[in-house]
């Protein structure tokens, strides 16, 4: 069995809205997101966790408050037994130098004004605290960047000279620069091509296989996740509706959401396709989100209770876990 | 007009984008043919001229771009001879229409959606007959659209302004603005790329209702090849600027005849198990004005042989209604490549 | 190429990033720009005429040769002589140094000072530190600057340097409010998120990331405010709390000068004409900076 790399209980992340004082005293008063609210999930040692949802659903918030980029507001995230959200600041940088982040945006999460081979140096020189021999500075930043598939040359040129997909390989060598255990890819091929994600998914594929890093994978795209994840955890509204092994939901969805939306992703081969699940309206806004059950005012087989009470993650057995009155017994 | 002619028939079309001193051939000699009330997928990677096609056969190209030769025969007529007045009073927005991937581009944020839906139905009306009507009856109208495409209080949504749309029913507006009983082609490129895939699905269930139900052609431009599989009746496969297969959905997808089609479905996610290899195609799209000789796959394929390097393949008919530019699946037959 | 890879990375590639990368980009772009070109030339013509003022111009610009006063345009007297017979050619070319020096000392003083207050804020925002700082430009922005760069002057008595300083003064608040608003848009770019996650320290990301990605507005201000501050340099020795008399200004040349207006008109017009000039030449500059900065005007 897997140690476990991550723990979060009970991680609450509000955003709040009209925040000044006129707008509270004049206008509708402060209005909260529940952008996370109350998740908890376990991600194990050298293994992939997919986050799946649709935008909005509070996914990449998550993955951004484990990195305390956005600011919880209650709960704990246990990395290595450590509580990232309590941690001072020099325990918190040397946590950051372990866990590394692959961005939506291959371009925008490379400064413009900055080289490859300075974008890639930067975290190294961090760790050595700026004193690193020049020409050893060099070859770490080439063989980065030979890992990544890319030539050494790449270092001198600006991050607007490469395609979608060498600027994606850039940013996962700069990730893997200082050895880390642990990796938030969110979105990674977005915006790609079929045939260039085919080659980013190999890549970190055997980035895992060699480093040993766990994957917290973020992505929309169902069909990846189940490629690419063991575990896998679906999340509606800042909650999660349903977590277990991901053969276990794609063999045997049980919460009306995860039909829909494992049915509702396009597949090539007839025989891997399903009856498509079309679910009502549109995802509600998470400033008031409905009360119970949050996914009841779209959902196919609503019934009365799932409106005053709210379904707690139950187990189905063998950690499949799902969120929905339909499966709870009582 | 015949039975048999069909809707949109594109021949040969050829055309360049000027940039600088860079020429670059963004379509080469394309030719297929659109049946009425058709579904035709366009599928390829970014650059290889899909949306340009989309553009040149509703003549909204840039400046930059060039057309060599070629013809559009959209109900018998020439697109390419026709003027931009009567494109712009006849054609566009009535017959064919386009739907693209950012709603929110195409809508003004300072308007209410009353004022943009009845601003266009009044210029086509205009273009139509020139009898005005009260504005009543425009109003009418767009609630008519609005419920068409499945929004729900259509009257009361009127009067928001676009931002209180969300992306699925804004372009629910734009679907509603393009299709209606006189339109004849609908262009939809990437139109749902930018949405979740629930209201993916909801989108594309509604181009396909409303296409059955006026007749509606359509050419549906997407990268997502299972969007298309689920969607089109006939799938066409482009590759730098030329089409590189073309046939029946499940019958390309099932068994691909050319090499790159084979590939692109081999390194999809969904098709493999955890665990294995992806297939990643070697090298990268060649920039289009610095396409290689002969096939201009052929620096990539793997199997590549002596002719193709020296002569361009020809688009040609393999089995009934199945096209395929490649020189090599002549001589295989219909033996599965094998990539990996 | 026969050079190891790693042989070029290390030949081409410098360690860490300096803003001042982007000014020098900016510069090298610039004279691509018509505009920009003549801008160039005219200030440079300027810098020269600042930095060899004593090799250039053919008399002692103080000289006063009481025979020869109000003498029109001629060999002896290029431009003429003012009312105390001294060289007007020789005068402005002194002048010259001063206009250079107050426009470069008080731009480069307040933009350094502005940007620096501003990008702390900014990184800071919706703290104390930042309500403070735009507090304090507030309170500046909310005087007249001309107003506020008088009374300034006024107390600290007018001199060169008191004039620098009191211009750069007034204009600080502005490189402040627009490095600030820069900052709050750059400080949420990815980039500086990896950053972050990274583990990198505030004031690296501050000086590595945010400050070279926030220049480009800032340098065109820089090029527009320099036209400024002549014409205030002028306006404050025309009132006389410029730089002392008898230095050689363009301003205290124009104050000399209306008041012979009708005898000899050469007087005011020269000094007007090397305002205009100066002028034209910082504004062409920094015309030509904003395109030079702006990727989408480039390829037009």
């Amino acid at each position: 069995m897997a140690m476990d790399l991550i723990n979060i209980r009970n991680l609450k992340t509000y955003f709040y809205q009209n925040k000044g004082l006129l707008s509270r005293i004049f206008g509708e008063g402060l209005k909260t997101v529940h952008a996370v609210d109350d998740v908890s999930l376990t991600i194990k040692k050298g293994r992939t966790f997919g986050l799946v949802g649709e935008s909005g659903c509070g996914k990449s918030t998550l993955g951004q408050t484990i990195f305390r980029l956005v600011k919880a507001k209650s709960g704990e995230i246990l990395f290595c037994d450590q509580d990232v959200l309590k941690m001072d600041s020099k325990t918190l940088m040397e946590f950051r130098q372990k866990a590394q982040l692959i961005f939506q945006d291959q371009y925008g999460c490379m400064n413009p004004r900055m080289t490859v081979g300075q974008t890639i140096a930067e975290p190294l020189l961090m760790r050595e605290k700026g004193r690193m021999d020049k020409q050893a500075l060099f070859e770490e930043v080439g063989k980065l960047l030979q890992a990544v598939n890319l030539d050494p040359d790449a270092a001198i040129k600006f991050p607007n000279e490469f395609s979608g997909g060498q600027a994606r390989r850039i940013g996962v060598a700069r990730a893997i620069a200082l050895n880390p255990v642990f990796i938030m890819a969110d979105e990674p091929t977005s915006g790609l091509d079929i045939s260039t994600a085919a080659t980013i998914l190999n890549l970190m594929q055997d980035l895992q296989d060699e480093m040993d890093i766990t994957y917290l994978w973020v992505s929309h795209n169902l069909n990846q996740v189940k490629y690419m994840s063991d575990d896998m955890a679906v999340m509606y509204l800042g909650k999660i509706v349903e977590m277990g092994k991901t053969r276990d939901i794609f063999n045997e969805m049980a919460h009306p959401y995860t039909k829909a939306l494992i049915s509702a992703v396009p597949q090539v081969s007839a025989n891997k396709r399903k009856e498509t699940v079309f679910l009502k309206g549109e995802i509600p806004s998470p400033i008031n989100p409905p009360s119970g059950c949050r996914f009841r005012t779209r959902c196919p087989q609503t019934m009365k209770k799932c409106k005053t009470y709210e379904p707690s993650l139950t187990d189905l057995g063998g950690g499949h876990l799902c969120a929905c009155h339909l499966h709870q017994a009582n | 007009m015949k039975k048999e002619d069909p809707l949109l028939e594109v021949s040969k079309l050829t055309l360049d984008y000027h940039l600088g001193a860079r020429q670059m051939r963004a379509l080469d000699r394309i030719s297929f043919q659109l049946e009425k009330g058709e579904i035709m997928g366009v599928a390829g990677e970014s650059g290889c001229g899909k949306s340009t096609l989309g553009l040149a056969i509703i003549k909204l190209l840039p400046k930059i771009a060039n057309i060599r030769r070629g013809e559009i025969l959209f109900k018998g007529r020439d697109l390419l001879k026709i003027s931009e007045n009567e494109m712009n009073q006849k054609i566009r927005g009535q017959k064919i229409s386009m739907i693209f991937q950012n709603p929110q581009n195409a809508l003004n944020p300072v308007f209410t959606i009353e004022k943009q839906m009845t601003d266009i139905l009044r210029v086509q009306e205009k273009y139509k007959n020139r009898e005005p009507r009260s504005s009543r009856y425009f109003r009418e109208q767009a609630i008519e659209r609005l419920k068409s495409t499945g929004i729900a209080d259509p009257q009361a949504r009127l009067s928001n302004y676009p931002f209180e749309f969300s992306g699925g029913m804004k372009q629910r507006v734009m679907i509603g603005m393009a299709l209606s009983s006189g339109t004849s082609l609908l262009l939809a490129d990437e139109a749902t790329t930018a949405l979740d895939v629930t209201i993916e699905a909801q989108i594309n269930r509604l181009i396909a209702d409303l296409a059955a139900e006026y007749g509606t052609s359509v050419l549906y431009i997407s990268h997502n090849l299972g969007v298309l599989a689920e969607l089109a009746d006939r799938i066409m496969i482009m590759y730098a600027g030329r089409i590189f297969e073309m046939g029946a959905t499940a019958d390309l997808f099932d068994s691909p005849y050319h090499p790159y089609s084979a590939a692109l479905l081999e390194s999809l996610p969904s098709q493999q198990t955890r665990g294995k290899r992806l297939l990643s195609i070697p090298g990268f799209v060649p920039p289009l004005d610095q396409l290689p000789k002969g096939c201009s796959f052929h620096p990539r394929c793997p199997f590549a042989e002596d002719i193709c390097k020296k002569e361009v393949p020809p688009l040609e008919q393999v089995t009934s209604g199945h096209f395929s530019a490649c020189f090599l699946d002549r001589k295989r037959g219909r033996q599965k490549w094998q990539w990996i | 190429m026969n050079t190891t890879p790693s042989k070029i990375i290390s030949n081409q590639m410098s360690l860490t990033p300096r803003w001042t990368e982007t000014v020098s980009m900016a510069f090298r772009s610039i004279v691509k720009v018509k505009g920009g070109l003549l801008g160039a030339v005219f200030i440079s013509i300027m810098l020269l005429c600042a930095l060899c003022a004593q090799w250039i111009s053919p008399h002692d610009p103080d000289a006063q040769n009481i025979l020869q006063r109000f003498a029109g345009p001629g060999f002896a007297h290029l431009f003429g002589t003012d009312y105390l017979g001294r060289d007007i050619f020789s005068r402005i070319i002194y002048g010259c140094r001063i206009a250079v020096l107050v426009a470069f000392g008080s731009v480069t003083l307040s933009s350094v000072v502005g940007v620096f207050l501003g990008v702390i804020a900014g990184y800071n925002e919706g703290k104390k530190f930042d309500y403070f700082i735009i507090w304090l430009f507030d309170i500046v922005r909310s005087f007249p600057q001309i107003i506020l760069a008088l009374a300034i002057v006024a107390v600290l008595g007018p001199s060169l340097v008191n004039v620098v300083v009191a211009l750069a003064f007034t204009a600080f608040p502005f490189y402040g409010r627009i490095a600030r608003a820069q900052t709050l848009s750059v400080k949420e770019a990815d980039y500086v998120k990896a950053a972050e996650a990274m583990g990198q320290k505030p004031l690296t990301i501050i000086s590595k990331h945010i400050t070279p990605n926030i220049m480009a507005p800032v340098i065109v201000c820089l090029g527009m405010d320099m036209a400024t501050m002549v014409i205030w340099e002028s306006g404050l020795s025309f009132l006389g709390l410029g730089v002392r008399p008898p230095t050689a200004s363009w301003g205290i040349m124009l104050r000399n000068g209306y008041k012979y207006i009708q005898v000899s008109p050469w007087m005011i017009l020269w000094p007007a004409l090397a305002i205009a000039f100066a002028m034209i030449a910082f504004s062409l500059f920094s015309e030509g900076l904003r395109v030079a900065l702006d990727p989408k005007e480039r390829n037009r």
